[in-house]
């Protein structure tokens, strides 16, 4: 019973979700938390399948380390929303944690390709 | 930006928790519900589009708990979450609570207790100047296989302190008390001489005016004196202008040239500081050893390397003085050891014993949250199913029990509080308990309680924290599963708890048992003499006023009579000897015509008393006479012996008129026995009778005396007018510790007293526990098996056979506990023979008696719940289900 409630959390590298949001947040501008969901999924064509809710605790960290501000605003159908936005702190930090995983993936990739 | 703005986000989050639950919760649902309309408007029926929605989303509550988590000082708001909620909890079982409190707070105040003693003796280092390389020097004879070793003579001091090179110093102390002649007649005061150095080494500067000065350690110097603190406040009114003060002291004025801090008590007793005149002729004294010597190791001297030494000298010397020191050489003790050795297994004994209490108490503070868990099991299966991680549940479940634990510790503190000033206070004065007065809860002991607090709160949570997260939720989230494996591991837990508080408590009740029946046997020790109607008093003398052998016979003889001629006196009579306080003269002696090896002289209790002693006291002689008129300085020195030294050394022969040699006071002299007496035990109820020999005070007056008064009334009412008596003979003569032979017993088996009376306390509250752990567990049987009672009872069972069933579940339980304590006990208790008198470690009937007892009480225990369980209605259990 407890042991099928524990599935896999997500299929993301470890880290990486912060990151994705930081990266969709910057393309989409002011955004609430299902279109950041649905805009991950879409981009990355199912392929990155976030457990949707966990994106709610990383926006809350990322909040506290204010790199995302948020305000409640109303929804294309007129319901209230947490919009959230990208902060200057929250794009050094995005250009910091790409360069960081770029410089891994080459170093993956480069491993892989002479093997 | 940084730490310090997101510790004033987290403060504000702080201030708006319930508007941030109240958002995220919107928030999560508008996510929810646009998901849901997108896969409706995807061609999903309602049904599946939320379940879908909800998949995808994962476990709400959860990821409402980690966002929230976000903001707490985590770790800290988490316990303190977790902490009102172990409130609550305890707070709705009141009586579940204060019972487990009750016995934590006895235990932990009994161990609290117990070990703020042994903090304050055993663990702290004694009170002086780098202690550690303290030593005392001991003189030790080869014959002595018991471990025994005796002070120094003073020239082996001098030759000691002058030969040696391991040390940075040696110096010696011995006591002496000194005769304060006042308005009232004069008092004694309790204290000792020191040598030069001897404060310096130990690191004591007075409080108040100034230590002592090289030339006052001569016999020709003004008498100068220190105080005691204590001495100070108590004798003197603290006066502050004492220092400089003259006092008419062992009959010579005596400037008191300073005061000494209250922490310094070297030793223990004394009350003022002498300094020893090194020029006197006690220094040439070889043949009594009653000097305490202590050096201080030179840096890089091992002990070994030093006492190799001093064995190498104590040879010498030896061969040197073979009439003195043939037979004996010098050992070396740590000094903390010569202080505290005595009581340290008496200590630890009952620090061992405060454990097992304590052991007791979480074994049934363990049950009962056990029985409780099975009533908790619904909460915490719903909080398991709600996601939860078992180790946040268990987390949860420890939280409670520390809590209860450190309730339980705050009582057992204030209990060990007032156990220690309980203990203090009943321990008597004359009981030599080394720092007594340091004892006090510090630093140490605090943390050793909250310590122990915090592993009593695991060690009896943790075991029901896993059981009880450890559910088949399916099965427990049912109303009306009651009995599941789970519950049977539950049962099989509790009943090994039972047993193992069963055993301890056996093993508690045998040390105790012991100890009592050893007391007993100590009290009903036949002393030999008649202790009733019987008065004690201390006379030190006034040596400087009859330096003289005859001068001293001549003023005991009239001290007898004067006392003698009160009307409520019967008869009175001194002795060198201090009754009832373990004190001994010890002399060497040979018998005419038995040379013994230098090596393997006999040794001899030695008393010089008055000739109506034996009267007085009501020893019976058994052969020969008295001493008498005839018996005086000039005429044949005489002797009386003992019955266990006329078996002895004449076991076939009359020893009327034998003649035993002593060295008496340096002189080679010979005495006649003229009499043998019924062995009597005077200086301690426990010691086994010795050789002893008596010498008549007319022909060889001690020093010192203690006065031995047979009254015709009570005892106690006499002592003003025996007094009295004593200084109309002479005014400045201070009588001390004026006691009734009763009193001098009781304290005598102070110390014996004071480890029965603990550890019977220790075992009576395991026993408590023991009963009260018993009867929790059959009460829950006993409501678990209600159904199947129902069944037996509805299918003919009579009351007797439910009675039966019940207590032979019980019983099972209670024999294993036995059996297992029995082992222990049998293993455990033979570290407490040096506790015990005339009673076996493995005293056959102790151990019969006490698992007796246990198995009654346990009986008992278990008889309300299982008649409970024959009143059981067979309808209503049916249909309890």
């Amino acid at each position: 019973m407890l042991k099928s409630r524990t599935r896999k959390k997500s299929e993301l590298l470890p880290g990486t979700l912060d990151m994705l949001i930081l990266k969709t947040l910057e393309q989409g501008g002011v955004m609430h938390g299902y279109a950041i969901a649905d805009r991950i999924r879409q981009v990355s064509e199912d392929v990155l399948q976030v457990e949707e809710g966990s994106l709610y605790p990383a926006l809350q960290r990322m909040q506290l380390k204010e790199w995302v501000a948020s305000d409640w605003g109303h929804s294309a159908n007129n319901r209230r929303a947490r919009y959230y936005r990208l902060t200057p702190a929250g794009k050094k930090q995005l250009q910091q944690e790409v360069s960081e995983f770029d410089r891994v993936m080459s170093a993956i990739l480069r491993v892989i390709q002479t093997a | 930006m940084g730490k310090l703005a997101q510790l004033w986000r987290r403060l504000l989050f702080f201030l708006r928790g319930e508007k941030f639950d109240r958002e995220l919760e919107e928030e999560m649902r508008f996510h929810l519900d646009m998901r849901i309309e997108r896969n409706i408007a995807e061609g999903m029926s309602p049904e599946e589009a939320r379940f879908d929605a909800m998949r995808r989303f994962g476990n709400r509550t959860k990821l409402h708990e980690e966002s929230r988590e976000v903001w707490l000082f985590s770790q800290l708001d988490r316990l303190a979450q977790d902490l009102r909620y172990g409130v609550r909890v305890l707070g709705r079982n009141p009586l579940f609570s204060s019972v487990a409190v009750l016995a934590l707070a006895l235990g932990i105040g009994a161990n609290t207790a117990i070990f703020s003693v042994v903090n304050a003796v055993l663990l702290r280092p004694l009170p002086f100047r780098d202690p550690d390389g303290l030593v005392m020097l001991r003189a030790v004879n080869v014959k002595a296989t018991d471990g025994s070793s005796m002070g120094a003579a003073p020239a082996d001091f001098y030759d000691w302190r002058s030969q040696s090179q391991s040390f940075e110093q040696i110096a010696a102390e011995t006591g002496g008390g000194v005769t304060l002649s006042g308005a009232e007649g004069a008092e004694m005061i309790p204290g000792s001489r020191f040598s030069e150095g001897l404060l310096e080494m130990l690191g004591a500067r007075p409080f108040m005016g100034r230590s002592f000065q090289p030339g006052e350690f001569r016999s020709t110097a003004q008498p100068v004196l220190l105080l005691s603190h204590r001495a100070w406040r108590g004798r003197f009114g603290g006066d502050p202008d004492i220092v400089g003060k003259t006092f008419p002291m062992n009959g010579r004025a005596t400037t008191v040239i300073g005061v000494m801090p209250p922490d310094f008590r070297h030793p223990d007793f004394a009350e003022v500081w002498t300094p020893m005149p090194e020029d006197s002729g006690e220094m040439r004294i070889r043949t009594s050893r009653y000097f305490s010597v202590i050096g201080r190791l030179k840096e890089g001297v091992s002990l070994e390397q030093a006492e190799a030494e001093m064995a190498t000298l104590g040879a010498r010397l030896s061969e040197q003085y073979p009439e003195s020191n043939a037979g004996w050489t010098v050992r070396l003790v740590p000094l903390k050891e010569q202080v505290v050795g005595n009581i340290r297994p008496a200590l630890l004994i009952l620090l061992g014993a405060a454990g097992f209490v304590l052991l007791v108490a979480c074994a049934n503070v363990a049950n009962m949250l056990l029985s409780r868990s099975a009533a908790r099991r619904k909460e915490i299966s719903l909080r398991l199913a709600l996601g939860a991680a078992r180790s946040r549940v268990v987390r949860q479940l420890l939280t409670e029990s520390i809590l209860l634990s450190s309730v339980g510790a705050a009582l057992g503190l204030g209990l060990a509080y007032w156990g220690v000033d309980a203990l203090t206070a009943l321990v008597p004065e004359s009981m030599n308990f080394p720092r007594l007065d340091e004892i006090r809860i510090d630093g140490r002991v605090l943390g050793f309680t909250v310590l122990m607090s915090f592993l009593t709160g695991v060690g009896f949570g943790l075991i029901p924290a896993l059981q009880a997260s450890k559910q088949d939720l399916q099965g427990s989230l049912k109303e009306n599963s009651a009995r599941t494996s789970a519950d049977r591991g539950l049962q099989r837990t509790r009943g090994l708890l039972i047993v193992s508080e069963i055993a301890i408590t056996l093993l508690l009740l045998t040390g105790a048992g012991l100890l009592i029946k050893s007391f007993v046997r100590l009290q009903e020790t036949d002393p030999g003499f008649r202790e009733e109607n019987l008065l004690a008093l201390n006379i030190g003398t006034p040596m400087r006023k009859y330096p003289k052998e005859d001068q001293r016979a001549a003023y005991y003889k009239q001290l007898v009579e004067r006392v003698g001629a009160l009307p409520e006196v019967e008869s009175a009579a001194l002795t060198s000897g201090a009754p009832m306080t373990g004190f001994d003269l010890v002399f060497e002696f040979s018998i005419e015509g038995r040379d013994a090896r230098p090596d393997d002289v006999p040794q001899t209790v030695y008393s010089s008393i008055s000739p109506n002693y034996f009267r007085t006291m009501g020893i019976p002689l058994l052969a020969g006479r008295e001493f008498d008129e005839r018996d005086v300085a000039g005429s044949p020195f005489v002797t009386l012996i003992n019955e266990t030294m006329a078996r002895r050394f004449f076991p076939d022969e009359d020893p009327l008129g034998k003649r035993v040699r002593i060295n008496y006071l340096g002189r080679p002299t010979m005495l006649e026995i003229i009499g043998v007496v019924r062995d009597a035990r005077q200086s301690a109820l426990s010691q086994k009778t010795d050789i002893e020999m008596y010498t008549s005070y007319q022909q060889a007056p001690w020093f010192s005396t203690h006065m031995l008064v047979r009254t015709r009334t009570a005892p106690a009412g006499a002592s003003t007018s025996v007094r009295r008596a004593i200084q109309s003979v002479d005014k400045d003569q201070a009588v001390m510790d004026v006691k009734t032979m009763d009193e001098l017993i009781s304290e005598s088996v102070a110390q014996p007293r004071l480890y029965t009376w603990l550890l019977s306390v220790f075992a009576s509250i395991a026993l408590v526990l023991a009963a009260v752990g018993i009867y929790g567990v059959m009460s829950y049987t006993v409501a678990q098996r209600t159904h199947e009672i129902g069944i037996r009872m509805a299918l003919g069972a009579q009351v007797g056979d439910i009675l039966g069933m019940i207590v032979r579940q019980s019983l099972s339980l209670v024999f294993a506990g036995v059996a297992l304590g029995l082992i222990g006990a049998a293993a455990l208790t033979r570290i407490m023979s040096a506790l015990l008198y005339d009673v076996s470690a493995t005293d056959p009937a102790t151990f019969a008696a006490i698992p007796l007892l246990l198995i009654a009480v346990a009986l008992l225990a278990s008889l309300i719940p299982a008649r409970r369980a024959t009143k059981v209605d067979p309808l209503t259990a049916l249909r309890y289900e």
